[in-house]
């Protein structure tokens, strides 16, 4: 297996904190009563507090874990501490037969594999039953239409009396018509409104940018009503702005894409015991970005693991949309770790005339790719900055943590590096940087 | 992003801030394709042409927008020439050490990089750089490990200014405050004599803080040579560095103050061998002399409460005369000396006196007296001291390491001190070294007799479990196997099991440690006694 797998990578698998530094006591050879591998599958018994050591095993194709401790945390220390062993100290895994426990888990793993692509199979018929989705369609559509018409009415109103009012007004005037939109089938909208609600008392131009958000709805509004005479594609993107997205396996009918992926970075955010992971891709040989989303609840893990700077060889089917970038994983092979950084654009206005395009075709897009490279970290009285050789910068997130400006100064020591980030046409999220073969995560 | 003041957006925000029902919106005015976009809204009411007009200009404004060229105060990049960096399972433990997780261990790591002449990774460095400013001793054993690159990273950011390097000399007057001190100290360990010149040829310029940090520097290395110079400083405008002079002066037991101070302190303090006895006589005043030797009148506000101005003359006096005088005069051993002082009045101003000359002097003997004779009796470690730097822990501190082991081993093999008793846990807490194998097999020893014999948790049972955990910094890695084949033979249920696995798990951690450095395990020891 060509896969070398980086402490770094392993510790970006951590669910928190805690995990990490738990799962890096764990990875020292003293506390494992046995450790081994066959091909692809690595297991070890780690003497815990319980009169029983703790059966801990990993399946690297993936990379899926599992273990026999209690904790709920995923992966648990037990199994990043394999992980991290294998990663620093890859002789100690001695190549041998599985034992029972481990055997019985790789074949219950593939039975699981079979069923699920039999309940697919099974879905896909489902949906294929086409007079019904007809009509759930048709009926969706009118409660759409009909909470379109209501937000149009509530939106000239708003301008009819002045945004200058607006600080004074509660929150509630923002919640009810959020409310009345997740009542008609448009959670999309009601997102979108809430977060207006949010930006009012965020700073001195908070006027300017409630405007560009209502303008951005109102196009929406008029590019809904005309849904009909727009092109398939820009229709799918207006109805993934309204919230009224594909199912899976509607997505997984389309078009599959086999690529090498290079997993360029990951952010996880929380909200409210939502785990929301973004993930971006990059296609190899087709010079594609792809977007993964994941979601997980509390302690619950990703459904899919993705190490940070690792490659996979995977089918990737895009949503529908005027500039696709949201993806998802038909199927996948083994993950392997790419040893040089992608190339990037070493013109950041080459870079954002990208953006300007992708905008043009799509103008709801809220998360743009841009990869750099040979480009400087400067810093700023405002903020931090990148700049390329023509001397043209780009502004950094001013949410990143002043750390991480530093981190990325002391990487550059004041050279050109390859950098990886979400645009959001005011700033750029640096999600991970290149030194020569070296890869670094930035995004948690 | 920024908006020329005519812009179409901004007629267009002035005209929805404002709203249509005070003021008919008028679609503004212009040529290209987005005014032809525009004016198609012409027909529309009033608050859908102002709503598509700010969703046509703003989508417009975003798609349109280019980064700029822009001058930004470039710095030289870095010099490429560089230590090697430490390898990736010991930035790890780093990492870790930084992250919280055993943070006592920071110093030992640095240590060991320096040993091996290996650089921290550049990930690392902010945060190091960090701990370097919040914890000013870790300082001296940070700089060796930054690296070029470090240095370079330092000198971006005014908080990390105490690790830019000075260089050469002729940084010296340029320099930022912490990075010439640093310099200076550094100076004054390889060639004392001229970091002095150095600091004289700019001393009229210092402000006063900065001569009495700068000529604490001169405690490095401190030599008769020295002398004229903090003689000259005796006269300085600053109250403190002038305090820092006597100090130093005090300090040499060679010195004209310490010759004149010695004569003085005769007259008010003798002893009698025959007897034996002590006694002290209070001075009516303070001799001009010794005023202008910067002896102070009024006792120092920390002390004010506990003696009057006459003990207070005393105690200066005593504090800068050398304690053999006392010896040489009675024909006494410190020992008996310190114990009659113990039984006398003034107790407090003899006991701070010997014990301040003596640290000042760098005197063990003396200053293991002090020590002993309050610990033969006392459990606690709180002396009753006139001046608060003079506390038990402050004079254990002065020890050197070797002294520091050796009265340990003396409590437990001549005092029969038990391994849970307070002073006993809190000497060893107070340890800055790694103990030598023979004190570390002691306190095993102790620690297997007590641990075994632990019915239920006293107090002091609480203190050393708490305890446990730091000795595991000072315990040689070697001993690790020792320590568990302890932790085997302690019962299942002994309440000290989590304990004994937490100190494991640390010296585990320092073993790993040290072999991340590339040292082998035959090497060990050699590193140890280097650390």
């Amino acid at each position: 297996m060509p896969a070398q797998w980086t402490a770094d990578q392993v510790l970006a698998l951590a669910p928190d904190a805690a995990s990490a530094k738990n799962g890096r006591g764990l990875a020292i050879c003293q506390k494992w009563i046995s450790l081994g591998q066959q091909q692809s599958v690595i297991w070890g018994e780690c003497q815990g507090s319980g009169k029983n050591p703790y059966r801990t095993q990993i399946d690297l194709r993936e990379p899926a874990f599992r273990c026999t401790c209690p904790s709920r945390k995923f992966p648990c220390k037990h199994g990043l501490g394999l992980f991290l062993l294998l990663a620093e100290q890859p002789g100690e895994m001695v190549e041998t037969d599985p034992p029972a426990w481990v055997a019985e888990w790789l074949v219950s793993r593939s039975q699981r594999t079979e069923k699920q692509a039999e309940k697919q199979a099974k879905r896909q018929e489902q949906t294929a039953d086409r007079i019904a989705q007809a009509k759930r369609a048709a009926e969706r559509q009118r409660k759409v239409s009909a909470g379109i018409q209501e937000l149009r009415l509530w939106l000239e109103d708003r301008v009819r009396q002045g945004l200058a009012t607006l600080p004074q007004e509660s929150y509630q005037m923002w919640d009810t018509i959020a409310a009345r939109m997740v009542d008609a089938q448009a959670p999309g909208l009601a997102q979108q409104l809430q977060e207006l609600a949010g930006i009012i008392h965020t700073g001195a131009d908070w006027s300017d940018r409630v405007l560009e958000q209502l303008g951005r709805l109102y196009l929406l509004i008029e590019g809904f009503e005309q849904i009909e005479t727009l092109p398939t594609a820009v229709q799918a993107d207006v109805r993934t702005q309204l919230g009224w997205s594909l199912n899976q396996e509607e997505v997984l009918t389309g078009q599959a894409y086999t690529d090498l992926w290079l997993v360029l970075g990951q952010r996880t955010e929380e909200e409210e015991r939502l785990w929301a992971r973004r993930t971006w891709l990059y296609g190899i040989a087709t010079h594609t970005f792809a977007l993964l989303l994941d979601f997980a609840h509390g302690h619950q893990p990703f459904e899919q693991s993705l190490l940070s700077g690792a490659c996979l060889e995977a089918e990737l089917v895009f949503y529908p949309s005027a500039y696709p970038l949201r993806a998802l994983i038909k199927t996948r092979q083994e993950a392997a770790a790419l040893p040089k950084p992608p190339p990037g654009i070493e013109a950041i206005t080459e870079a954002i005339a990208t953006y300007s395009k992708a905008l043009a075709s799509c103008p709801w897009l809220e998360r743009f790719p841009l990869l750099l490279q040979d480009v400087v970290p400067r810093q700023e009285e405002k903020g931090w900055l990148l700049q390329d050789q023509q001397g043209v910068v780009l502004p950094l997130s001013r949410r990143m943590e002043a750390t991480q400006g530093w981190q990325l100064l002391a990487l550059s020591g004041g050279y050109p590096l390859s950098v990886f980030g979400e645009w959001d046409g005011t700033f750029l999220n640096v999600l991970s940087v290149w030194v020569e073969d070296s890869y670094y995560g930035f995004g948690n | 992003m920024a908006l020329a003041t005519d812009s179409p957006w901004q007629a267009i925000a002035a005209a929805a801030l404002l709203g249509t029902e005070r003021q008919p919106f008028q679609l503004p005015n212009i040529s290209g394709n987005l005014g032809n976009c525009l004016s198609q809204l012409s027909d529309r009411p009033n608050e859908s042409a102002l709503l598509s007009a700010v969703g046509m200009v703003s989508l417009h404004q975003r798609v349109g927008w280019l980064p700029e060229a822009r001058s930004v105060t470039q710095v030289e990049s870095c010099s490429s020439e560089d230590l090697p960096r430490c390898s990736p399972r010991a930035a790890r433990y780093l990492q870790q050490i930084l992250e919280g997780q055993f943070p006592h261990l920071l110093s030992e790591w640095l240590e060991k990089a320096a040993i091996s002449g290996q650089r921290v990774p550049e990930i690392l460095l902010p945060s190091l750089l960090d701990k370097g400013r919040q914890q000013r001793e870790l300082r001296p054993s940070v700089l060796p490990v930054l690296g070029q690159r470090g240095r370079w990273l330092a000198a971006q950011n005014p908080d990390w200014n105490y690790a830019v390097a000075l260089t050469t000399e002729a940084d010296w007057e340029t320099g930022t405050p912490s990075a010439r001190l640093l310099y200076l100290q550094d100076l004054r360990s390889h060639n004392p004599d001229h970091a002095r010149e150095l600091l004289q040829s700019t001393w009229k310029q210092e402000t006063a803080s900065d001569r009495a940090k700068f000529l604490e520097a001169c405690r490095i290395r401190l030599s008769p040579v020295d002398e004229p110079f903090l003689e000259a400083t005796l006269g300085d405008r600053s109250k403190e560095a002038r305090r820092v002079a006597v100090d130093l002066l005090a300090s040499l037991p060679t010195s004209r103050l310490c010759q004149h101070v010695t004569e003085h302190t005769c007259r008010y303090l003798s002893l009698e061998r025959e007897g034996p006895s002590l006694h002290v006589q209070l001075p009516k005043h303070l001799d001009e002399t010794l005023i202008q030797l910067g002896f102070e009148l009024k006792p120092l506000s920390s002390v004010n409460n506990k003696v009057g101005e006459k003990a207070w003359w005393l105690l200066q006096m005593l504090g800068a005369t050398s304690p053999s005088t006392w010896t040489e005069q009675s024909q006494m051993s410190p020992r008996q000396i310190v114990k009659l002082a113990q039984s006398h009045e003034w107790q407090n101003v003899l006991l701070d006196g010997f014990a301040l000359a003596a640290k000042r002097q760098g005197n063990h003997e003396w200053l293991e007296e002090v020590i002993r004779v309050w610990f033969a009796g006392q459990a606690s470690i709180n002396r009753n001291v006139v001046l608060v730097d003079l506390g038990t822990e402050a004079l254990v501190n002065a020890l050197s390491g070797d002294r520091h082991d050796a009265l340990l081993i003396d409590l437990f093999q001549v005092s029969h001190r038990k391994i849970n008793d307070s002073l006993t846990i809190w000497l060893l807490r107070s340890s800055s070294q790694l103990w030598s194998f023979d004190l570390a097999r002691l306190v095993l020893d102790g620690l297997e007799k007590h641990l075994n014999n632990t019915k239920t948790f006293s107090n002091s049972d609480w203190e050393l479990r708490s305890a446990l955990k730091e000795f595991a910094r000072f315990i040689p890695v070697s001993l690790t196997s020792e320590v568990m084949r302890l932790r085997e033979r302690l019962a299942n249920d002994s309440p000290w099991v989590n304990s004994m696995n937490d100190l494991i798990a640390l010296l585990e951690f320092r073993k790993d440690m040290t072999q991340a450095f590339g040292v082998e395990d035959g090497n060990q020891e050699i590193v140890n006694k280097l650390g």
